[in-house]
């Protein structure tokens, strides 16, 4: 099927004009929270080591890359993915921020109904 | 943005009205009902004016709705007044009646002031040295004025399409 006269003319494809957003601002929230709780994406930025544990992360880091040794790198990114949030205490600090995210949701409710009332 | 509001814009003989007609005739194609101010020939279309317009009708659904000159209106009416409000509703209807809203204008200034803040895009015409192609640059408001389009339009075999000479008016039904 060919393009449609507004995809020719403002290069906007059908397809994603189309798929408007239908989950909600706190499914978002959530997922971004997730994402970033349970990734390995900036495990650098997320773990919680020591001064010393970075230094022997660090150097077994650069010898994985010297001895391209993958497995040594592999032990490397499951220390620190173990220490990701330890003295955050891991799952409750998820709970606390999806405890927050239904309370702040609550809150738009009300802005909304309080609105409709005039309030 | 699915059915942007566009200014067509340029110097008298830039090809306006021209690749309106152009858009009328590929809309057609489409599938599209095509609804303007001025005439057009050997184009299905149904003439339309700007009293029937903001009363905003079913039929209008699903349609392409372009407007030459729009700044006659403007200027034929009190444009802090009623019918102006209408318009700026007709505008901001146009996604869920799914409908494409084309209007030229000499400068964009002389468009009534709420439906230029609603204006998704510029297509901004050019003449060039070879008589009937137009230099067309299609800018999006609402992203830093970036161009998202360019390109140079063959005028010629829509000349045909629509009378060069028209003077757009105000209906009499219009003014009342």
């Amino acid at each position: 099927m060919g393009k449609s006269i507004n995809e020719m003319l403002f290069n906007t494809p059908q397809e994603n004009t189309n798929q408007e957003e239908t989950r909600s601002k706190q499914e978002i929230k959530l997922e971004y929270l997730l994402k970033q709780g349970f990734t390995r994406d900036n495990l650098e930025m997320k773990t919680d080591l020591t001064a010393k544990s970075i230094r022997a992360i660090a150097k077994g880091k650069m010898h994985s890359v010297i001895f391209n040794d993958s497995t040594l790198s592999d032990l490397c990114d499951l220390v620190m993915v173990l220490n990701v949030s330890k003295d955050r205490k891991g799952r409750k600090e998820l709970t606390d921020l999806a405890k927050m995210l239904a309370n702040e949701n609550d809150e738009e409710n009300r802005t909304f109904l309080s609105r409709l009332a005039g309030g | 943005m699915l059915y942007p509001i566009t200014a067509i814009i340029g110097d008298r003989g830039a090809g306006k009205t021209c690749i309106m007609t152009a858009l009328a005739e590929a809309y057609h194609k489409e599938g599209k009902r095509i609804f303007t101010n001025y005439h057009l020939f050997h184009i299905p279309y149904t003439k339309i004016t700007l009293e029937e317009m903001i009363k905003l009708p079913d039929h209008l659904n699903n349609s392409v709705v372009l407007i030459d000159e729009i700044h006659v209106w403007a200027d034929a009416y009190d444009f802090m007044g009623k019918p102006a409000r209408a318009l700026a509703t007709f505008a901001t209807q146009l996604r869920k009646r799914k409908v494409n809203f084309y209007y030229t204008t000499q400068i964009f200034t002389q468009a009534p002031l709420r439906l230029r803040r609603q204006t998704n895009y510029f297509m901004a015409m050019q003449n060039t040295a070879k008589q009937g192609q137009f230099k067309t640059q299609i800018i999006d408001r609402f992203n830093s004025n970036t161009i998202v389009n360019e390109f140079y339009f063959d005028g010629r075999p829509f000349y045909e399409k629509y009378d060069t000479d028209e003077v757009i008016v105000v209906d009499e039904k219009d003014e009342n």
